[in-house]
């Protein structure tokens, strides 16, 4: 063991630990996917617009005269623009940190009580699943992915209104309606990991 | 991912899973702590109950977690340490020490935190129902 008195190491505030996870947080803050596709910079976009805009890029990128080096790095670059927004979490993730807002880690809060309420939820899942006949853990297991799914359309419906008012003047929105955005997708986080976990068994591996 | 045979065995037989009675019991007894924590980053909720005898020990631990292996190990062995700690010694316990026992890799180094977090609530949350005086951790959050 350690001596106690080693500092406390956060991967998510030591330096060392930042590139382990550069997908979420600071790279990301530096790339525009929505530039990068030529779209709107707005949460409302739906999957087929996103596909029509990266369609037209890649047709674009393969028609033009360059080097092949060149047209795979276009193409990786469009290929990472489209993963970042084609998921509505990820998108609003990376419309969030483009407008400035705080990160996961700078911002853990959650709306109040939502904790006690997902490990009540958790508990209650796990004990019906596990008291449930193996032809009925499917059936058990469904009821809970259409709760879970419609918490899910609530979240996004909330973040969509956010981003609408946050954005509606033009200006940059403010840091508490950042924030604001920042707590809702926290909460968000948590039903994804519930339809994570129902989808790939009991806890989704180590 | 190569997980060490210690992080394996805790979450193949996790230790001390379960809790100290129902919630509004919980809520009654002056003798448990509870340390409810999330990490938003990967959606894990962890509950950790301490039970503190008149010495102030902990004599007994309990826990829930909704999360990867990782976090259930060490959730598992963070209630296996703090037995017969008192609370100031449980306090002392750095996540650090959790990634070596473990062999947590890089990536499931919040895991850890996440462990230390709930140790930290449920002292505090216990120190709150007995009127004693509790600690500000904020400033060991903020670090590099």
């Amino acid at each position: 063991m350690v001596s106690p008195q080693t500092r406390r190491v956060n991967p998510d505030r030591d330096s060392r630990f930042r590139h382990l996870e550069p997908a979420r947080g600071y790279a990301q803050a530096m790339f525009d996917p929505f530039a990068s596709l030529g779209l709107e910079r707005r949460f409302d976009l739906d999957a087929a617009a996103i596909q029509r805009a990266f369609a037209v890029r890649s047709a674009d990128v393969h028609a033009r005269d360059a080097s092949e080096d060149e047209r795979d790095s276009t193409l990786s670059e469009i290929n990472r623009a489209k993963a970042l927004i084609e998921h509505p979490e990820s998108r609003a993730d990376t419309l969030l940190l483009l407008l400035g807002g705080p990160t996961r880690e700078t911002e853990r809060s959650l709306p109040d009580g939502f904790l006690q309420e997902m490990m009540e939820v958790r508990q209650t899942m796990e004990e019906e699943i596990e008291a449930a006949s193996e032809s009925d853990a499917r059936a058990v297991s469904d009821k809970w992915e259409v709760w879970a799914e419609a918490r899910r359309a609530g979240h996004e419906a909330r973040v969509a209104a956010m981003f609408r008012e946050g954005c509606s003047s033009g200006d940059q929105p403010s840091r508490a309606a950042l924030r604001a955005i920042r707590r809702e997708l926290n909460a968000w986080r948590y039903i994804e990991r519930m339809i994570e976990q129902l989808d790939g068994g009991r806890s989704g591996g180590l | 991912m190569a997980y060490g045979p210690k992080i394996i065995e805790h979450y193949e037989n996790p230790r001390n899973v379960g809790t100290f009675g129902t919630q509004s019991e919980i809520k009654q007894r002056k003798d448990v702590g509870v340390g409810l924590v999330g990490a938003p980053e990967c959606g894990d909720v962890m509950q950790l109950q301490i039970k503190v005898d008149q010495r102030g020990r902990i004599e007994d631990a309990k826990f829930k977690c909704f999360g990867c292996g990782s976090a259930i190990a060490s959730s598992s062995l963070a209630t296996e340490w703090i037995k017969g700690k008192t609370l100031d010694e449980a306090e002392e316990i750095r996540n650090t020490q959790i990634v070596e026992e473990l062999s947590l890799p890089p990536v499931k180094i919040h895991c850890s935190v996440l462990a230390e977090d709930a140790i930290k609530a449920a002292i505090e949350d216990y120190r709150k129902k007995n009127g004693l005086p509790t600690h500000d951790h904020d400033h060991e959050h903020a670090s590099a």
